[in-house]
């Protein structure tokens, strides 16, 4: 992607991703679905999830699969409501940016013509 | 490299952080590894970079830093996503420039007879206005110089035909009633329609002259 993600873009999209499985989920499939969207380094998810735990926006807990360990993640009651506030903020900043991009176009042209008229 | 292997790298590399940190990264990459399945496990390594990189994104983010997805990007894909973004930059000036081309070519065909038009519009019907003003005035005073010879043909004839006369002198009347009233609505005109139209086209060239400074 030409844009960077950034680090709190990250995190929203992580924890997005977590909460969209109301019952937890696992490191390996929350990395399959962030790479559906962007694309992303395997090894830049894991200190991701782990700041989160550490924000206490995920919990996590074990559970027996197929006769190994698996550590499920789930977003936390003050997960979701930064996931919320993320949400918000997206909106607003999408909303700017699109508007900016939008308008441009039509001062540009706009510009051009009153210039060639004042010469 | 082999899972085993590579696992047993990452866990010499963070040898210097603190245990259950180790531990748990290490737990991490062993359940990922399984996740993805024995046959996926070439195409795992193969995405996770090396396990230099993956100690080093794990030492920036305990170090507190921010990740961004973006910064492994440039090591992992290269640039080869941005080289048609680039072209289009260099395109786009030529689209601008082309764009104002045509919108100059629109004005000049399109504008110069649209203006004339308007402009021939206001013309006519200024020409108008100004012809019915001057109808009024010369017809009001046309009527008030006729009824003046009306009284005074009536006034010449009031003894030797009085009714005739007085008939006269009621036409008289009559024309110097209506002159009157054309000529008064003349002066109306000239007092209050003229200034104002004036007053109006001069706010236009002010704000056509402001409009062309700021431009």
């Amino acid at each position: 992607m030409v844009f960077n993600t950034g680090a709190a873009l990250l995190d929203a999209i992580v924890l997005a991703v977590v909460s969209k499985e109301p019952a937890g989920t696992y490191g390996y499939k929350i990395t399959q679905d962030v790479r559906l969207v962007i694309e992303l380094s395997e090894s830049t998810l894991y200190p991701v999830l782990r700041r989160l735990l550490k924000y206490g926006y995920l919990e996590t807990y074990d559970m027996e699969c197929a006769g190994r360990n698996r550590r499920y993640y789930k977003v936390t009651v003050s997960g979701q409501a930064q996931l919320d506030a993320y949400r918000n903020a997206w909106k607003e900043y999408a909303e700017k940016i699109s508007s900016i991009f939008e308008l441009k176009k039509v001062a540009q042209a706009g510009e051009k013509i009153i210039d060639t008229l004042s010469k | 490299m082999n899972k085993e292997q590579f696992i047993q790298r990452l866990d010499e590399l963070l040898r210097d952080i603190s245990e259950s940190e180790r531990l748990e990264a290490i737990a991490y990459y062993r359940e990922y590894f399984e996740d993805a399945g024995e046959e996926k496990e070439e195409e795992v390594i193969r995405e996770l970079g090396s396990p230099e990189e993956v100690a080093h994104n794990i030492r920036e983010e305990l170090a507190g830093k921010e990740i961004m997805a973006a910064e492994n990007m440039t090591e992992a894909n290269g640039t080869d996503d941005w080289e048609p973004l680039q072209k289009d930059k260099k395109i786009n000036p030529l689209v601008a420039g082309l764009l104002a081309v045509i919108g100059i070519l629109l004005l000049i065909t399109a504008g110069i007879p649209i203006v004339s038009a308007v402009l021939g519009v206001v013309v006519g019907i200024v020409a108008v206005l100004f012809g019915l003003l001057v109808a009024a005035l010369v017809v009001g005073a046309a009527f008030m110089l006729v009824s003046i010879v009306l009284l005074a043909i009536g006034i010449v004839n009031v003894i030797a035909q009085p009714v005739a006369a007085l008939l006269l002198f009621g036409a008289a009347f009559l024309f110097f009633g209506t002159g009157l009233l054309l000529m008064l609505a003349g002066v109306k005109i000239c007092a209050v329609a003229i200034p104002a139209i004036i007053r109006k086209v001069t706010q236009w060239g002010s704000f056509l002259y402001r409009r062309g400074k700021i431009a």
